[in-house]
């Protein structure tokens, strides 16, 4: 296991079973699970479970039971295109790693299955589902191995294969930078999706460069020249656009989203929109 | 007459290698992976083509200027340096005789002259040539021209007895040295053309010869006929007071050898003398290259390029 792999490991544990952030950091609590019954509150409980109308109503403390299917089946797919090469801070594929670890650990903490599946032409490796720890190191280590150089982003195929592979309803994490057509339509009719879309600010605002060589890192192509504010502002325009759609997109199928910023703390961003 | 050409030509081979090494060998410039490229900038790649453009024109253009285009000027001098020749054509009655041309009898002497001459105009590409008919008297049929169409026409205009009978060879040099003691030419050449025997002129044979020896006219006699028909020794002395020489001829391919024999005499020189002036001209090209090279640098450096 590289620095690299062993730094996101220990960071990502600490935050998922740290003791901080005290026991209420599951990031799956409440997700897709139907209501069951209304309880009495006993001592132990979560108080933040206490449902307020009923205890008013009732004049005693009544906790919201929600028919908790355990084993939930957590798929953390990541996009693994060339783009992801890219970054200012840090390589968004090791951005990208970096959550794959955060979501693999809560799921394991949460006694839920957990598997990865890494996309990015084509599919490249689909791990057993597993409550394992060493299952999401190895996972990591997997991942961040991953040569993700002259790779393109296959987004058509990627939601066709894991409509296909993964059998389970699931919780799905769909990770990648999502520039290009995406269509989920059939997925999220099949599974409760979270799209976690990791961008870079350069990315998203590059400036001029000057006069030199962009190379494509998904299809090899290059161009050479001037690099200039007009280059970029074309740039920009067409990026806007993506984002435009992608976003109508996923509020259509309600599908959940969340950009990133490879210079953002992944954890408590997280954290906070799976509340 | 200027020529334009490449005085080293293979040197465009260089183009051809410029481009396959921009082909597949490009220098490695800065190049930095950059996400989406290919999706949202590759329409916009010809933007930037100015820079390109202008380190083409300059390596074309130093190539150019190195082929060194020049205009070739090779006749600049050669008219200056040319010779004056006059042709004195006699047609006198005498040359009415046929039967000079074996293959071709029923022609008169006349025009058999008339034909060799044509010949000869023809050769002497960068001479001027005027003609003088005499008989009774000389005319100055054509004054020294270069244009050969003209003189065609004048040869060919010449008629027997368009002068008069008898033959006046005296007459027609002192008119021949005229003409030619007002040119510049350096060597100034005279043909006398004769069948007959001076029966007519009013000036005298030693002032005549006086003349002659005096000028610096190269004088070629040449004498047609049998020996009976014309006097040798007489145009000998001619030929000999003029530097030049005396011919005779007794049939047409005689007389066209010894036009050629002359022709030769005096081509010879000619050639020596001819000046090839190059007009280089790489500076066009080259100044246009390096302005375009100039433009090329600042706009890379001023586009952060070290």
């Amino acid at each position: 296991m590289n620095a690299t792999a062993k730094r996101i490991v220990l960071k990502t544990r600490k935050q998922v079973f740290g003791e901080m952030l005290g026991n209420n950091s599951s990031l799956f609590q409440g997700e897709g699970f139907e209501f069951s019954e209304l309880r009495e509150y006993v001592y132990g409980d979560d108080v933040r479970k206490i449902d307020w109308k009923t205890t008013a109503k009732l004049h005693k403390p009544y906790v919201k039971i929600y028919h908790e299917e355990r084993e939930l089946n957590v798929v953390v797919s990541t996009m693994f295109s060339g783009s992801t090469a890219f970054g200012t801070k840090r390589p968004k594929r090791v951005y990208m790693v970096e959550l794959l670890s955060i979501l693999g650990f809560a799921s394991i903490k949460n006694s839920d299955l957990f598997s990865s599946i890494i996309y990015a032409d084509r599919l490249y490796s689909v791990s057993r589902p597993s409550k394992k720890l060493f299952s999401v190191s190895k996972e990591v280590e997997n991942a961040l191995s991953f040569e993700v150089l002259n790779k393109e982003a296959d987004y058509k195929g990627w939601s066709e294969t894991l409509y296909q592979r993964v059998k389970k309803r699931s919780l799905m994490f769909l990770i990648g930078d999502f520039v290009g057509d995406v269509d989920l339509r059939l997925l999220s009719r099949k599974h409760d999706l979270f799209v976690i879309i990791v961008r870079d600010h350069f990315e998203e605002h590059p400036e001029s460069l000057g006069y030199l060589r962009l190379v494509d890192p998904e299809s090899g192509t290059s161009m050479e020249g001037d690099i200039n504010s007009s280059v970029m502002a074309e740039y920009r325009k067409e990026m806007i656009a993506n984002d435009r759609r992608l976003y109508k997109h996923l509020r259509k199928n309600g599908i959940r989203y969340i950009k990133l910023y490879t210079d953002e703390d992944p954890f408590i961003k997280l954290t906070k929109s799976m509340r | 007459m200027s020529q334009f050409s490449f005085q080293y030509p293979w040197v465009f081979i260089f183009i051809l290698i410029f481009w396959v090494c921009s082909r597949y060998c490009p220098a490695r410039t800065q190049a930095i992976y950059f996400p989406h490229v290919k999706q949202f900038l590759s329409l916009h790649a010809n933007k930037s083509r100015l820079i390109e453009i202008l380190k083409w024109i300059g390596i074309i253009g130093l190539l150019i200027s190195l082929a060194s285009p020049v205009f070739i000027n090779e006749y600049q001098n050669v008219k200056k340096q040319g010779r004056d020749i006059m042709l004195i054509i006699d047609s006198s009655d005498s040359m009415r005789q046929r039967g000079f041309d074996p293959n071709n009898p029923l022609k008169s002497k006349f025009d058999i002259v008339k034909e060799v001459v044509n010949d000869f105009i023809n050769k002497r590409k960068n001479d001027r040539i005027g003609v003088i008919n005499f008989a009774d008297i000389a005319f100055v049929a054509s004054p020294l021209t270069f244009e050969k169409g003209f003189l065609h026409q004048i040869v060919s205009m010449q008629e027997l007895g368009i002068a008069g009978k008898r033959t006046a060879i005296n007459d027609a040099l002192l008119q021949t040295y005229n003409i030619l003691s007002k040119s510049d030419a350096k060597t100034k050449i005279a043909i006398l053309l004769t069948d007959g025997i001076d029966n007519a002129s009013k000036i005298p044979f030693d002032s005549i010869l006086k003349l002659i020896a005096k000028s610096d006219v190269k004088l070629y006699t040449i004498g047609i006929g049998t020996y009976r028909d014309f006097d040798a020794s007489y145009l000998k002395a001619l030929a000999k007071a003029g530097h030049g020489k005396f011919f005779s001829a007794s049939d047409r391919d005689t007389l066209q050898k010894i036009y050629s024999a002359i022709d030769h005499l005096e081509t010879s020189k000619i050639k020596s003398q001819k000046i090839i002036k190059y007009n280089y001209l790489y500076i066009y090209p080259l100044f246009i290259a390096i302005l375009a090279l100039l433009f090329f640098i600042y706009l890379r450096t001023a586009k952060g390029v070290e």
